[in-house]
């Protein structure tokens, strides 16, 4: 069942915890509504405020005499994002290792396609970077895609490389990217 | 009674889930240690998969109106199995083998790792989070990484810290007058009961190998003022080896931050167990 933190508006202190939703109050999970209804958090701990960043109102837990900061940095790990690995083409961007043949491509479908085609440009360029596996402080090689022409400008990685024993990572913009294996 | 173990407290709350962090900590001892005795003390019934990595499984609810759970971490000494303990928190991970750690704390009853390196393995600049110790001149005890012998010093030790922390307000307000923290934390209590019992020498070295990778962010040397570290660097687990940023690491992590705890970081973990075992 939904929980919500019923709230003084003006201040943000909360004033109840219920099942009902009311003007003024958010959505609160499960545990949290449980710790303040057994008594193990009290509800002065805590003010509701509006986060400019978020555009919402969220709770904060009042800690060391001053409220928590709500965070919206980009985590690192978005900016260097390890594309999981799919056994198969999924919705999304994919990004295909033909390791018999020793070619990549680029294949893109799905919602993905018609966000895309929403943007008017000629090109989309993405950056793309092949490493050790699961280390992506050892580059061993790197190469762009046009998201909207699907084109993509790698044929082959070095030689000694060996093909299984890489990863691929690139900037998260959009939600769902995959590196496929095909021919292993 | 065990001879020696690792002890993890794991109470999770409704913002954090540190029965997953002490899971990846178990897994990370048992992939470098895998003789190690790992007990968890939680207030969550762990799931198939999370016991299987634990040796001792302890569930016990926590008090109401708990702050940081310290009030349980004090039971540390007489909870555990084992007649050496070494305890750490959960959201840690080890990255190496840790006999040399075990031979080296022989020659203490009661140990606290004292100083922290960067990710870089510089020796950090804590007092940016270490205020209330540098003002009050208190020893800087990092319960992150701490360890005891059962015997009566330890016992000693910890029925003081015992009265220290039930009684943390009056405590802190004789001992920190200079900079105080308010609520009740593992760190001050276990600094001011050291000072109470002058045995700061005896319970720890700065000069040890024994140490904590900390990663928050001013202690970092950055020139940017990041909020999170995780901003400005990622962890990473390949063959067998931790890397942040593009340093491979040694010793103990404290990565504080749940975004370097990553799902895959887990599944990566569980298969090089899976592969040792």
């Amino acid at each position: 069942m939904q929980q919500y933190l019923e709230f003084n508006a003006e201040t943000g202190i909360p004033t109840a915890v219920g099942p009902s939703k009311q003007k003024t109050s958010i959505e609160i999970n499960d545990i949290l509504a449980n710790e303040i209804k057994s008594g193990s958090k009290r509800l002065e701990e805590f003010k509701v405020l509006y986060n400019e960043k978020l555009k919402k109102y969220v709770v904060n837990e009042i800690g060391i005499g001053m409220l928590e900061e709500e965070i919206t940095e980009t985590p690192a790990s978005h900016i260097i994002y390890q594309v999981p690995v799919a056994d198969q083409i999924k919705d999304g961007i994919n990004i295909v290792q033909d390791i018999k043949n020793n070619k990549w491509k680029l294949v893109v479908q799905g919602d993905i396609v018609d966000t895309l085609n929403s943007i008017s440009s000629n090109a989309l360029w993405q950056m793309f970077y092949i490493t050790k596996k699961d280390n992506p402080n050892i580059l061993h090689n790197q190469f762009k895609v046009d998201l909207l022409q699907g084109k993509c400008d790698i044929e082959n990685i070095d030689e000694g490389i060996n093909e299984l024993n890489i990863s691929v990572f690139c900037k998260k913009i959009y939600n769902n990217y995959y590196y496929v294996k095909e021919n292993a | 009674m065990i001879e020696k173990g690792f002890l993890i407290y794991a109470n999770n709350t409704w913002k954090e889930d540190y029965l997953k962090q002490a899971y990846a900590l178990a897994l990370s001892i048992k992939l470098y240690n895998s003789d190690a005795h790992i007990t968890v003390v939680t207030n969550t019934e762990p799931d198939a998969k999370y016991s299987k990595v634990f040796d001792n499984v302890i569930v016990k609810k926590t008090k109401p109106n708990s702050l940081l759970n310290a009030e349980e971490r004090i039971n540390a000494f007489d909870v555990s199995p084992y007649l050496k303990t070494i305890v750490m928190d959960a959201d840690v991970l080890v990255t190496e083998n840790l006999n040399s750690w075990w031979k080296y704390l022989k020659n203490y009853m009661i140990y606290y790792a004292s100083s922290v390196r960067t990710y870089r393995d510089k020796i950090g600049d804590s007092t940016a989070y270490r205020k209330t110790f540098v003002q009050n001149e208190l020893p800087n005890l990092y319960n992150t990484f701490s360890y005891f012998e059962k015997s009566e010093e330890a016992a000693l030790f910890y029925r003081m810290q015992r009265v220290v922390i039930e009684n943390w307000q009056t405590f802190y307000k004789k001992y920190t007058p200079k900079k105080q923290q308010k609520w009740c934390s593992m760190d001050v209590s276990s600094a001011i009961t050291s000072k109470l019992l002058c045995n700061e020498e005896q319970i720890t070295s700065k000069d040890s190998f024994i140490n904590v990778v900390h990663l928050k962010p001013k202690q970092q040397g950055w020139s940017f003022r990041y909020q999170k570290a995780s901003t400005a660097v990622t962890l990473n687990f390949s063959e067998n080896n931790f890397y942040i940023g593009n340093f491979k690491q040694n010793g103990i992590i404290h990565y504080v931050e749940n975004n370097f705890l990553s799902d895959y970081l887990i599944t990566q973990l569980e298969e090089a167990n899976a592969t040792v075992s």
